[in-house]
């Protein structure tokens, strides 16, 4: 049980990404928070409900049919919801400074976070997450069976974003144009290749890995091309030298 | 610190890879369990069913029996105990293989074969369940 909580995943790029796993003190809080939310809103959805029916009168079994599928939103959909459109993050999670993340990095999607919380079924019996609290307690990268289904892992989140390195500028801001005086007979194959392939998938990475590898990428490659700005935009240097290499090779 | 080094993109198919197992914190456990199964089988066990599943909708869980099928091992019953839940004995064999093989820190194995075990254990109470054997 002495398993290290950091785990590093190597990326195409050749930048080492380190994630801190998260423990079962932390998941606790997070569900806890979680479960208050729910039973919060199912509590006021049987309020609605039941003030309706004795308002309403008729209508009874269309008003229990939408009572059920409330409360299946709110038991379900509530996990994935949150997961998917907020980075991995549910309310409880945010609180705790948690996220799920796929085993490689990247954000869960719909498909991902949806396995991992139908699994939870079988994660909470026989009671109290039993089975999820011995996997999550004997796996290396402390997962519950939904994460092992799923293959997520849930970390713990940089509690800064990755800051820029002085003299840089933000990461976010609009690419520059191409740079015709730039020397880039230095620069490989194999690197542009890193490249062209961070710059297709940075969508898809969470904020503070983008941030992080387009800034290592660009720190590396930015000797190897005289004329160019080591301050500039990472990701517009490294477009710019995406472009340039491919007009000049 | 471990990197990981598997393949870039990880396969993304749900329960694709291996998964590591730490077996000084399951050697932990099953010892535990053990200790607790030897000691119920000195006490009456209530009759209460704990899990809710099974409790609110009369339908087992993959883990119904299971007290019972360890304690009956530790009173020399395979028979009951195999017939309340095989995961029982699993369980008492694994916990004392973990601790004869007490050098072996870790373990990594399938994934789907942790999904397996589990449904294994599931499908056999269900059938359980649907035959109207007793629980």
């Amino acid at each position: 049980m002495t398993f290290d909580d950091r785990i590093t995943i190597a990326t195409p790029e050749g930048v080492d990404l380190e994630l801190t796993l998260a423990g079962l003190g932390t998941r606790f809080i997070a569900t806890l928070l979680d479960v208050l939310i729910q039973f919060g809103a199912i509590l006021a959805l049987s309020f609605a409900v039941g003030f309706s029916s004795i308002a309403g009168g008729g209508g009874g079994g269309v008003l229990l049919a939408l009572y059920y599928v409330g409360i299946f939103l709110i038991l379900f959909a509530y996990d994935v919801v949150l997961e998917t459109w907020n980075h991995g993050r549910t309310i409880g999670k945010l609180a705790a400074g948690l996220r799920v993340v796929r085993a490689d990095g990247r954000p869960v999607n719909f498909v991902t976070s949806a396995v991992r919380n139908i699994v939870r079924i079988a994660d909470f019996l026989p009671a109290f997450y039993g089975v999820g609290i011995v996997t999550v307690v004997v796996t290396r990268r402390s997962q519950r069976l939904g994460d092992l289904a799923a293959g997520t892992i849930v970390v713990r989140t940089a509690k800064q974003p990755a800051a820029a390195p002085a003299g840089w500028a933000d990461p976010w801001r609009v690419p520059a144009p191409a740079h015709p005086d730039w020397d880039v007979s230095a620069v490989t194959g194999d690197e542009v290749v890193a490249v062209r392939r961070f710059l297709e998938r940075r969508w898809s990475l969470a904020p503070d890995a983008r941030a992080r590898l387009g800034y290592e990428l660009a720190a590396r490659l930015a000797p190897k091309v005289p004329g160019a700005d080591p301050r500039s935009v990472p990701e517009a240097f490294l477009e710019g030298l995406v472009a340039v290499k491919a007009t000049r090779g | 610190m471990a990197t990981e080094t598997g393949p870039w993109p990880l396969n993304d198919e749900p329960g694709s890879g291996r998964v590591e197992i730490d077996l000084r914190a399951l050697r932990v456990i099953g010892t535990g369990t053990l200790g607790m199964a030897v000691v119920l089988s000195f006490l009456s066990l209530p009759d209460v069913v704990l899990c809710p599943l099974r409790r609110w909708t009369g339908i087992p869980c993959a883990f119904c029996g299971m007290t019972r099928s360890v304690v009956a091992l530790v009173h020399g019953d395979v028979g009951s105990s195999l017939a309340l839940n095989p995961g029982g004995v699993l369980l008492v064999a694994a916990a004392v293989a973990l601790l004869v093989t007490w050098s072996t820190q870790r373990v990594e194995v399938p994934t789907w074969w942790v999904g397996a075990f589990f449904a294994t254990l599931w499908a056999y109470q269900l059938a359980k369940y649907l035959e109207g054997r007793p629980l």
